[in-house]
């Protein structure tokens, strides 16, 4: 896949203070890159360089294979963004404001109607285009950011705290709205935020900052298998009495505890979940379901959080 | 500059302008009522002396209401329009587009400037018609007024309110702008009586040489700020 977006050694101060410290990541076409970390980590900053608003100190940026420091107006014509608090025109109604923005990213007037009328639709505000901004709901506008980004039909998309402050309702409609716009339109979208969950369920890559410096950079799939824990949950037809105090004597095994018709196996580092199955297909009993344990981005987070604090 | 991103800017100043009527409205009725206050209080002692006629006191009434009524209705949009964008946050999400920091004040200068200046003119042809009704005077305007008023004027009111435009991106602490802002208002407010009281109205007025300085220094003003724009950095604007 193509790169889209390349960040090298970027570092960017504000007087003494340093928001970010040499950090690089890439991110390829048609991935959701999740951009985490505390508040105060960098992560505004780093979007706010991306998007041509501050420049950075040092380092280079590469964003549709144009250096962001020419601050072109063509790649600007290029990206989408919904920036903290949506920022919108509150004197104007809704249709308004995103033909605004059509007109600046310079739609052709039919397709801009027709876009319009379509994005609208999509977010659910079809029904509130004459509404002025200021009337609206905090999930609305949200909704109404979205849209906007969305009106040039765009292939990056910058989203910040998206679903931040808003209903669980709305932020799940949000986040189906993204992942829509990933798998039918192929965008690329650079997510910050502060939920862990919502990154996990829709982003296929993650970035963990704190204070300025990346600790992590990788794919989902690849954190999900390297931060496999060394357990396994097995679900039996039958456990016969003495079970738990077989398994635990084995060499690979750290511990087994049971829980109903389950047993949960600790196994040691260099074990794997092949050598419990062995062993319970080898005594006959009846296996129903094999599930790995794996750290949540949670917990994965708070760990690298708490090493770097450290 | 991008010259197609002027459209966009320009639309969307109107489309807001029709929350702004009331205030417009206001400043218009304040505009009309300190003029009336002027002409009272003035007409009847200083006509004879001052002013050689009636006739060269209706011309300065003209003259300055036009001059007024542009920059109080124009220092008045002004703040929503570069102030409001700055305090709602607008600008920021404006600056990510292909739009640049020159073509958001031109679009904005453009707009206000024509607004204040096509109400100037009505609260002008507004006097005129007083004049005429009430003191049975029809005003002959020279040469040099009519210049003034439809050339030199749109040049002044958009030079004006792109100086205050400028300072409203460069300075973030807006007591500054507002100081500049009612600084200019007062001061035309004090030029306008004291001209009218001292009587330097007649020989100014009549000169094309203050037309010409006018004009110069509005093209002037114009161009070095629209100039100082390009170097504006969106980190300072933002």
């Amino acid at each position: 896949m193509p790169e889209i977006i390349r960040v090298e050694n970027l570092k960017k101060e504000f007087g003494r203070t340093v928001a970010l410290k040499d950090i690089s990541f890439c991110i390829e076409k048609g991935e959701v890159f999740g951009y985490l970390g505390p508040n105060g980590a960098g992560k505004t900053t780093t979007m706010r360089i991306l998007l041509g608003i501050l420049k950075p100190t040092s380092g280079q940026a590469i964003l549709l294979d144009e250096d962001i420091s020419k601050d072109s107006a063509k790649v600007r014509g290029r990206i989408g963004f919904v920036l903290e608090d949506q920022r919108l025109y509150e004197r104007l109604s809704a249709y308004d404001n995103l033909e605004y923005f059509a007109r600046i990213y310079q739609v052709p007037k039919d397709r801009r109607e027709e876009n319009i009328k379509r994005l609208l639709e999509f977010v659910g505000l079809w029904g509130n285009k004459d509404q002025l901004i200021g009337k609206f709901s905090k999930g609305m506008k949200q909704r109404l950011a979205i849209a906007r980004s969305l009106v040039h039909d765009p292939e990056v998309l910058f989203y910040d705290e998206p679903t931040l402050g808003l209903d669980p309702e709305i932020q799940v409609i949000i986040r189906d709205l993204i992942i829509d716009l990933v798998k039918e339109e192929k965008k690329t979208v650079f997510l910050n935020s502060h939920n862990l969950d919502e990154v996990q369920k829709i982003c296929s890559k993650v970035a963990i900052l704190k204070k300025g410096e990346i600790l992590m950079c990788d794919s989902m799939k690849k954190l999900r298998s390297e931060n496999r824990k060394p357990e396994v949950e097995v679900t039996l037809d039958n456990i016969p009495d003495d079970l738990v105090k077989e398994i635990k004597s084995l060499d690979f095994v750290k511990d087994c505890e049971r829980k109903d018709n389950k047993i949960i196996v600790r196994l040691e580092e260099t074990a794997g979940t092949n050598d419990i199955l062995k062993y319970l297909l080898q005594k006959n009993l009846k296996v129903r379901e094999v599930k790995e344990a794996a750290k949540t981005l949670e917990d994965l987070y708070l760990e690298l959080v708490k090493e770097a604090e450290e | 500059m991008n010259i197609h991103g002027l459209y966009p800017v320009i639309w969307k100043e109107l489309k807001e302008m029709r929350y702004r009527g009331k205030i417009i409205l206001g400043l218009v009725i304040f505009a009309v009522a300190f003029l009336a206050f002027i002409l009272i209080t003035q007409s009847r002692q200083t006509m004879s002396t001052t002013f050689l006629n009636i006739q060269n006191f209706a011309v300065s009434i003209v003259f300055y209401a036009q001059l007024f009524t542009m920059f109080a209705i124009g220092m008045t949009i002004i703040v929503y329009a570069f102030n409001y964008e700055r305090l709602e946050k607008t600008l920021e999400p404006l600056l990510c587009t292909p739009l640049n920091i020159t073509t958001i004040w031109l679009g904005k200068v453009i707009v206000i400037s024509l607004i204040s200046y096509l109400w100037s003119i009505i609260v002008t042809i507004s006097i005129i018609i007083i004049f005429h009704l009430f003191l049975s005077l029809t005003i002959s305007l020279s040469a040099p007024i009519l210049v003034q008023i439809f050339i030199v004027s749109p040049l002044l009111a958009t030079a004006s309110v792109g100086l205050v435009g400028f300072t409203f991106l460069v300075f973030k602490n807006i007591q500054v702008t507002k100081f500049i802002n009612v600084f200019i208002i007062v001061g035309m407010s004090l030029l306008v009586t004291n001209f009218l009281r001292e009587g330097i109205i007649k020989s100014l007025i009549i000169s094309w040489r203050l037309v010409a300085l006018f004009f110069l220094i509005s093209i002037s003003l114009i161009t070095v700020i629209a100039f100082c724009t390009r170097f504006l950095r969106k980190e300072r604007v933002i």
